[in-house]
């Protein structure tokens, strides 16, 4: 199944723009005096389901500095594939998991179409 | 336009110096092995600077394959940290 | 022309070494070994391709355009972010499973 182009260029755009986010952020963070790092391993259960979908995420996560994929468990039974996520700022457990849903959202948009995506974001994970 | 080059060769061999200074300093081997990919990365835009200055034509050619073989080096280095598992 | 172009190639190339610095700065600064992983992804998902850009619109305004080499352009913006975010996932699973040590403030550790 091949994504429509114009999506892929859009999510494409988003993700090069949050590169650059994650970036600035870390630079500016870390050319000033005092560290405000504090990094965090969270558990991420996807919405995603085919390979493609997972692996895409887990390499989306890593390119945003600030943020990396530890591991990646496959689906096991009644429990959905889980990303294991290193966030340099990960204070704030939820905010970190919301910017995290965003950018699945966005993808599952590319990958399945405007509506298939959305409403599978809908309900959690399982 | 030698201007630039130089301006950039010199970013670069500053960010591989503080990478190597990060290595004198705590050597933990995680730490080793993220160094050495900044310093790979920092040696193709040096290469490249370089021979913008000097018209070179397979700069293009270099980039692409620096790109696709750089993964070798991170992911030996991988297999080395976690001594030969996976 | 040609001058905006030089001005475009500047930017973006020292733009880019500024990204692969500031990332040789977090990795001096950061405390673990899993940051210093983390942090490389801005060196080489904006700092490379940035370089790679500018090299290409010198070459162009030098040697003219064709295609195959916008294509060898492509070939390596895709190859610089894709390959160094499939090896980052390796390295950082490899660096965790051989037990480096963590920064003690990581909090919370689900993986744990």
């Amino acid at each position: 199944m091949i994504p429509n182009p114009l999506r892929v260029g859009v999510y494409g755009a988003w993700l090069a723009g949050e590169v650059i986010r994650g970036a600035l952020r870390i630079g500016a963070d870390v050319v000033t005096p005092g560290l405000r790092m504090s990094p965090a391993i969270v558990a991420l259960p996807l919405h995603c389901e085919t390979d493609l979908e997972i692996s895409t995420m887990a390499s989306s996560i890593t390119i945003t500095p600030g943020t990396i994929t530890l591991g990646i468990a496959p689906r096991t039974g009644d429990s959905p594939p889980t990303l294991y996520v290193h966030a340099l700022y990960g204070a704030d457990r939820e905010e970190v998991i919301t910017e995290l849903r965003d950018m699945e959202r966005r993808l599952l948009v590319m990958t399945r179409g405007r509506q298939a995506g959305e409403r599978s974001m809908q309900e959690e994970p399982s | 336009m030698t201007v630039i080059v130089w301006i950039t060769v010199a970013i670069l061999l500053l960010a591989a110096v503080l990478g190597l200074v990060r290595v004198l300093l705590s050597r933990d081997d995680a730490s080793v092995a993220a160094v050495s990919d900044l310093v790979y990365f920092c040696a193709v835009g040096i290469f490249l600077m370089v021979g913008l200055a000097a018209e070179s034509i397979v700069l293009l050619d270099v980039a692409s394959l620096a790109a696709l073989i750089g993964i070798l080096a991170t992911v030996s280095l991988a297999r080395i940290l976690t001594r030969g598992r996976r | 022309m040609s001058a905006v172009l030089t001005v475009i190639t500047g930017v973006l190339c020292i733009g880019g070494a500024i990204f692969v610095l500031l990332s040789a700065i977090a990795m001096l600064r950061s405390r673990d070994g899993l940051s210093r992983i983390n942090v490389l992804s801005g060196a080489t998902g904006m700092g490379l391709p940035w370089i790679a850009t500018g090299v290409y619109i010198e070459h162009v305004q030098t040697h003219g355009f064709d295609v195959v080499t916008l294509l060898k352009l492509l070939v390596a913006i895709a190859g610089f972010v894709i390959m160094s975010s499939v090896a980052s996932n390796a390295l950082g699973r490899a660096a965790y499973r051989s037990g480096a040590p963590l920064d003690p403030a990581t909090e919370p550790n689900e993986l744990a």
